[in-house]
């Protein structure tokens, strides 16, 4: 099936533009960048830049005093969790009081680890799909020489327009929110040696247990076992609610990590489930953002055979 | 293992106090709800739900605790969340629900 997906002009007035910046090295990185910050940054648009926080020093050191009017975020502890920022750039579109929101988000950076760089993809994906309407520019550099060739095929299949050497070019590879083959596949088997649960809304305080045994196990704090045994519940809640009234909980340890995972009969069918900015006052449908919240990496795959969410918490 | 929740109603002058000890979830839920629906009855100025002994709550749990808060406000009667220590405190925020709240502080 062929779906031609609509490539908003990156000079158009209206609605949210979305380009990926291919560079070879600090120069490419930072004249790309200029190129995309420049301008707003001399009217006095709103500007922001979401990066790992050596490229954000760069960025300062070239801007010199116009650094001041930069707002930079640590995309380590922004985009720790991918899921998370969807949400909090649409907060910063919330915040922003007129004209255009000029983002810079780099959420793949070499070294990044290939659950964590899946992720992220899913995320760049999901953003065709966030805002488009928005009046929002968000430009995201990928590293073209470290990053692997298929992370950089992605790029090119998640925005509808590429950056490459100063000229931007339409993606041919553009899909559009499609998530790229390879970051929507089953995840690999837990350990044999998970503990596991099959639940009911009457076990729910059992596989709270397991998991809250296992996290102390590990080590992991008080705090964030706590974190852990919340977004259990929460998983554990939705598989009730939504996966006809039961599940499968698994919960174990890696060495930096613990992990747990809620198996379920039931779909999720919007795709920025967990990604939406609650309403204050709101309760209803927030397990899953809670659980983006909470846990340091979500990784979710649903289709209409069932539904599996991983959550990891770090052992820090 | 069922999940373990206890809930008194007992009146305390215009109030009526909702002492509420264990876990908050999916499965309890109701049990609030059910002990809410009690203390209203009695025609109090307030209702205080005392959340002192609470170990848990989850969105679940959050949501019997707002719709009673929307009660409240549509009958123009007061609900008051006492004893909220740090880590429930946490969860109200983390779902950015604590200012729907009037919340006195735990130790």
């Amino acid at each position: 099936m062929s779906i031609s997906y609509e490539h908003r002009s990156p000079g158009g007035a209206e609605g949210q533009r979305h380009l990926a910046l291919f560079y070879d090295d600090d120069q490419g990185y930072l004249d790309g960048i200029l190129q995309f910050l420049g301008p707003p940054l001399a009217a006095g648009e709103q500007v922001v830049a979401a990066l790992p926080p050596e490229r954000g020093r760069l960025l300062r050191s070239r801007l010199g005093e116009s650094a001041d009017k930069l707002e930079l975020i640590d995309m380590f502890e922004l985009g720790r969790n991918p899921s998370r920022i969807i949400p909090e750039v649409e907060a910063l579109l919330a915040r922003s009081s007129s004209g255009r929101l000029h983002y810079v988000g780099e959420p793949i950076w070499p070294g990044r680890s290939q659950e964590e760089i899946r992720e992220a993809t899913k995320h760049e994906a999901l953003i065709n799909l966030a805002w488009p309407d928005a009046p929002i520019s968000v430009l995201c550099p990928y590293h073209s020489r470290e990053l692997a060739p298929e992370v950089l095929a992605d790029a090119e299949r998640t925005h509808p327009f590429v950056i490459r050497g100063g000229k931007t070019v339409r993606s041919e590879a553009y899909r559009g929110p499609a998530i790229p083959q390879g970051c929507d596949e089953p995840l690999p088997a837990p350990p044999a040696g998970a503990r596991s649960i099959t639940f009911t809304a009457n076990q729910l305080a059992a596989a709270r247990a397991l998991v809250r045994e296992v996290a102390e196990s590990a080590g992991l704090s008080a705090a964030r076992t706590r974190d852990l045994v919340l977004a259990a519940s929460e998983l554990s809640s939705n598989a009730i609610k939504h996966g006809h009234g039961a599940g499968v909980l698994r919960v174990w340890s890696q060495p930096r990590a613990v992990l747990c995972q809620v198996e379920d009969r039931g779909y999720i069918a919007d795709p920025l489930a967990g990604r939406r900015l609650p309403a204050p006052g709101a309760a209803g449908g927030l397990g899953l953002w809670m659980v983006n919240r909470l846990c340091d990496l979500v990784q979710a795959r649903t289709s209409r055979r069932g539904t599996t969410v991983r959550a990891l918490v770090r052992l820090d | 293992m069922q999940t373990y929740l206890s809930v008194s109603v007992r009146r305390l002058g215009n109030a009526a106090v909702v002492e509420v000890g264990g876990e908050l979830d999916l499965a309890s839920a109701s049990q609030l709800e059910q002990a809410l629906k009690l203390a209203w009855r009695d025609q109090p100025q307030e209702v205080v739900v005392d959340l002192r002994q609470l170990s848990f709550i989850d969105m679940a749990g959050l949501r019997v605790l707002l719709e009673a808060q929307q009660q409240a406000d549509e009958q123009d009667r007061k609900l008051v969340l006492a004893h909220v220590h740090k880590s429930i405190r946490r969860v109200l925020d983390l779902a950015r629900v604590a200012g729907a709240f009037t919340i006195q502080d735990g130790s």
